[in-house]
């Protein structure tokens, strides 16, 4: 092979796994058929062997096929290769998240946000993972404290978020508010915003909503009618205005 | 590209939701329905959307229609635990457990509960609802324990369940403890009714003559 024909077959290669990987995109969201956009991946892999793309989106879809162990296999592979990748250490992370590994959950996080501390999705991830083990104090260092890595972002509409969404898991809720209306207008955080701001107005104490076993053995002298209280509708109320400005705002 | 992007599209479908449980706040009948009926349609077109299982669920139990939240949430019972809907998931378990601990099915309710502490130690709730079957079974120290794991997840923030926890421990016989905790329930409630006289006095009582 001549110099020029060795370049354009590299050319024509790349093309070729673009292809497959937009085609397994649609193969994935649109159509829905997992097992067609697997084939995809796999053939743009094929053409492409180290294609970062391609073994990031086969990854993701393998969690979301819920199989654990394609998914670990080719993304130690991944990692094997290229051990500085953020989002193939934040993968391997979600893999643990996602089938409940909590511990070995956090200890992916960690390691992530000690290097990447502006990383906010990791940081919402590595909230949650340290609220369901318990331990909702192993993030204060990285997020809470004045001298902490996160305080540098504060600009970002993500550290906010963040910060609400740990002044939510304690209870603080007049905290937590404070935080959501400085990021319910971000175009990447606001939904999820939206959604907690929600949660709180409706649901402030975490009840379980048509859930009454516990009434009546919580305070006898509470009326345990439908009706609402005055507080209860007034949430409500101010969920709903909610929901419509985003509405406006979308055009939704 | 032109196709319509599934984060998008499942967004959206999560607002929706999200707005049903706005109309369903509001307790009136009419509202109600209409958020089942428009959850209702979007299980026709997803047929294992999580958060709309969870949704009607909720609905018809304020409807009062606890065989059809049943039958809902049993969907969910062989689903696997995930990241993606992993509170929805939660609070459906919630929801289920309650409907068996009001049929006295406290087994039932036990093994669900136990699934949800075991993927979220911080859901006060189910440890609230595992005291609840405690004290209901009379095993006054267990719920104790259990009400006590409840009151420091909610930071000591709820007067309700400090009442609870020291009524346990006064029946369990920590007398010393019922009273530290009556102590921290009354300096943040001064007013909450009851503890001085159920819970405070009792235990005083019963340090005085052993």
């Amino acid at each position: 092979l001549t110099r020029s024909s060795e370049a354009e077959s590299e050319k024509w290669t790349l093309s070729i796994a673009e292809t497959c990987i937009k085609a397994a995109l649609v193969a994935e969201q649109n159509v829905k058929d997992y097992e067609k956009a697997l084939s995809f991946l796999n053939e743009a892999l094929h053409h492409r062997p180290r294609h970062e793309g391609a073994s990031i989106a086969l990854g993701r879809l393998y969690i979301k096929l819920q199989n654990p162990t394609s998914a670990q296999q080719h993304l130690n592979a991944l990692l094997e290769e290229n051990p500085n990748s953020v989002e193939a250490s934040e993968l391997m992370a979600d893999l643990m998240f996602n089938s409940a590994s909590f511990q070995s959950a956090v200890f992916h996080y960690h390691k992530l946000l000690e290097k990447n501390p502006g990383n906010f999705e990791i940081m919402a991830k590595y909230i949650q993972v340290c609220k369901r083990i318990g331990k909702l104090e192993l993030m204060e260092d990285l997020l809470m404290k004045e001298d902490s890595p996160a305080v540098r972002f504060k600009l970002s509409p993500g550290y906010h978020y963040c910060r609400g969404l740990y002044f939510r898991s304690v209870s603080k809720l007049n905290d937590a508010m404070r935080e959501f209306v400085l990021c319910k207008r971000d175009s990447i955080w606001g939904e999820r915003t939206l959604c907690m701001m929600v949660d709180i107005f409706l649901n402030p104490g975490n009840e379980t909503i048509g859930g009454d076993a516990l009434e009546g053995a919580i305070d006898n002298s509470a009326s345990t009618s439908n009706l609402n209280t005055e507080a209860e509708m007034l949430g409500v109320v101010a969920a709903g205005r909610l929901l419509k400005v985003y509405d406006i705002y979308t055009g939704f | 590209m032109i196709f319509i992007q599934d984060s998008d599209y499942k967004n959206s479908l999560r607002m929706q939701i999200l707005e049903c449980h706005v109309m369903m706040g509001s307790k009136q009948k009419e509202e109600i329905e209409r958020a089942i009926s428009i959850q209702m349609e979007v299980l026709n077109s997803e047929r294992e959307y999580i958060p709309a299982i969870y949704g009607t669920a909720v609905g018809f139990m304020l409807l009062k229609q606890t065989p059809r939240a049943r039958n809902q949430l049993k969907r969910l019972g062989k689903t696997e635990w995930n990241m993606e809907f992993a509170d929805e998931i939660e609070k459906s378990w919630l929801l289920l457990a309650d409907i068996y601990i009001q049929g006295g099915k406290y087994d039932l309710a036990i093994d669900l509960l136990k699934k949800v502490t075991a993927v979220n130690q911080s859901c006060s709730k189910a440890w609230e609802y595992l005291g609840f079957i405690m004290e209901k079974e009379h095993a006054y120290k267990d719920a104790a324990e259990h009400y006590h794991k409840c009151w420091v997840l909610e930071r000591q923030s709820n007067p309700a369940i400090g009442f609870k926890l020291a009524f346990n421990y006064l029946k369990a016989k920590r007398y010393t403890d019922a009273i530290d905790i009556s102590h921290a329930v009354l300096h943040s409630f001064p007013d909450y009714p009851k503890i001085e006289k159920e819970i405070l006095q009792k235990a005083r009582s019963n340090l005085r003559f052993p």
